[in-house]
């Protein structure tokens, strides 16, 4: 893989400088920010929302608790996340991309989420908090845009308290072969023009099929994570592994 | 697909919408928010959590409630009935664990919502048209509960006379205290017989 390389990575299905590929994706984020929502419901048919009520189930989440909601976006878990946690706990929302940080917090004022809610603009890379500070971290859908994941999911691991846990949600290898074809024409041929036709930008839909295809598998992504520390590290493939959640604790 | 996920997502959105109607609910929640109650269908492979700030939120999970509550899905029905709470805890069809109190203050949440269907109705189609529809909705119900009751009654009625499966009321009275003084009848003859058949034994 072309992460291996010091100076190259892969964006999508192209081969870029290890440099660019952050403000690249920040580039489509940007572009898709406001209609992030709306897309995801199509694109996935909905089966989105249940993916992530799956993650926010397997959290454990208590009154008090802290939690990193890492590439949170437009802040569909936080949002619950801030109910379970409670006037004792705290959630802190962090996104690299300021255009999705905005969508965030405007979405959730409204939804009237306030009070233990931070918003904070950072790089999975380097986090800036300090060692053993979350009880939970979730990342959905975001460890596939990081360029150095191993080094993201080490500063994950240095964030979280001893006895707390890492959740990745993200796409996956499906299990079933017919399900993979049927997928591929969905991703490559659909999918692009649906995001023309919603958000005038097949392109940014383009490097999301591809960037889903150039990420680790289901053990690839656990032997990473426990590369990095993790333990009890296990996975669970949902909807035939087209998406996967994957956890893991820190001892 | 995560098919308790869909179900709890759904259940959840309803609760909500439900209490959201009635504009007393988010002062009936307050006194709950941060509990935690667990509901175990002995029908799913999980129990769902139910956990209260100011909304509801339902979780698939297992982790420590404050009050457990386990029954079947049959069972589910019954619930609405308070006074049959205690049979069935007795018959062993529901379980109830930990803070009862959080148990009933949230039975309460639910018996005390008072919703204005008219008024809300009156949102998407204006009064006029909410107006007639609750009185048809209301005239509609009466008139259900009125064949309702003459259908009883008439059953009633042929089971008592047409076909003697059951007695009039005033006729079982009567056979009843004929059976009562019967009875006593009996005794005191039963006592007379004991008596008298000591007296020859004596003699």
């Amino acid at each position: 893989m072309s992460d291996a390389h010091s100076e190259q990575t892969h964006f999508g299905f192209k081969t870029v400088d290890k440099d660019q590929k952050a403000s690249m994706v920040a580039e489509v984020f940007h572009s898709v920010a406001a209609k992030y929502d709306i897309m995801n419901d199509m694109m996935s048919m909905g089966i989105h929302r249940l993916w992530k009520r799956f993650t926010i189930d397997s959290a454990g989440a208590r009154a008090g608790h802290k939690v990193l909601d890492l590439a949170g976006g437009t802040g569909d878990l936080t949002a619950k996340f801030s109910r379970l946690v409670g006037p004792t706990g705290q959630v802190v929302l962090a996104d690299i991309n300021q255009s999705m940080l905005e969508v965030g917090r405007d979405k959730l004022r409204n939804l009237g989420v306030v009070g233990n809610v931070e918003f904070v603009q950072a790089n999975a890379e380097e986090l800036p908090f300090a060692d053993n500070t979350f009880d939970i971290i979730t990342i959905a859908f975001g460890l596939r845009n990081v360029t150095d994941k191993d080094k993201a999911l080490a500063s994950m691991y240095r964030v979280l308290k001893p006895g707390g846990r890492l959740l990745v949600l993200e796409f996956s290898k499906p299990t079933q072969d017919w399900l993979s074809k049927v997928y591929d024409l969905y991703s490559f041929k659909v999918l692009p023009q649906m995001g023309k036709l919603i958000a005038n930008d097949a392109e940014s839909y383009q490097y999301l099929a591809e960037s889903i295809r150039m990420h680790p598998d289901q053990d690839t992504l656990k032997s990473m994570m426990e590369a990095v520390g993790f333990e009890q590290t296990t996975y669970h493939n949902l909807t035939g592994g087209i998406v996967a959640l994957h956890k893991g604790f820190k001892f | 697909m995560p098919a308790l996920q869909l179900l709890s997502a759904t259940l959840e959105s309803a609760i909500n919408r439900v209490l959201a109607l009635d504009e007393n609910s988010a002062k009936r929640l307050r006194p709950l928010a941060g509990k935690r109650l667990a509901l175990h269908l002995q029908e799913l492979s999980q129990p769902l959590l139910f956990v209260f700030s100011q909304r509801i939120d339902i979780l698939v999970c297992d982790d420590e409630p404050d009050c457990l509550i386990s029954l079947s899905m049959s069972t589910l029905p019954q619930l609405t009935d308070s006074s049959q709470l205690t049979e069935l805890i007795r018959q062993q069809k529901l379980s109830v664990r930990g803070d009862m109190q959080l148990a009933q203050d949230i039975s309460a949440l639910f018996k005390e919502l008072d919703i204005d269907w008219q008024e809300h109705v009156s949102r998407y189609t204006g009064d006029v048209v909410a107006h007639h529809l609750g009185r048809v909705v209301r005239d509609g119900s009466q008139w259900l509960s009125n064949k309702a009751a003459l259908v009883k009654r008439q059953l009633r009625d042929a089971l008592a006379e047409e076909k003697p499966v059951l007695v009039p009321k005033g006729r079982q009275l009567q056979f009843n205290r004929d059976l009562d003084a019967l009875t006593k009848r009996t005794e005191a003859l039963d006592k007379r017989i004991a008596a008298l058949s000591s007296v020859k034994e004596s003699v």
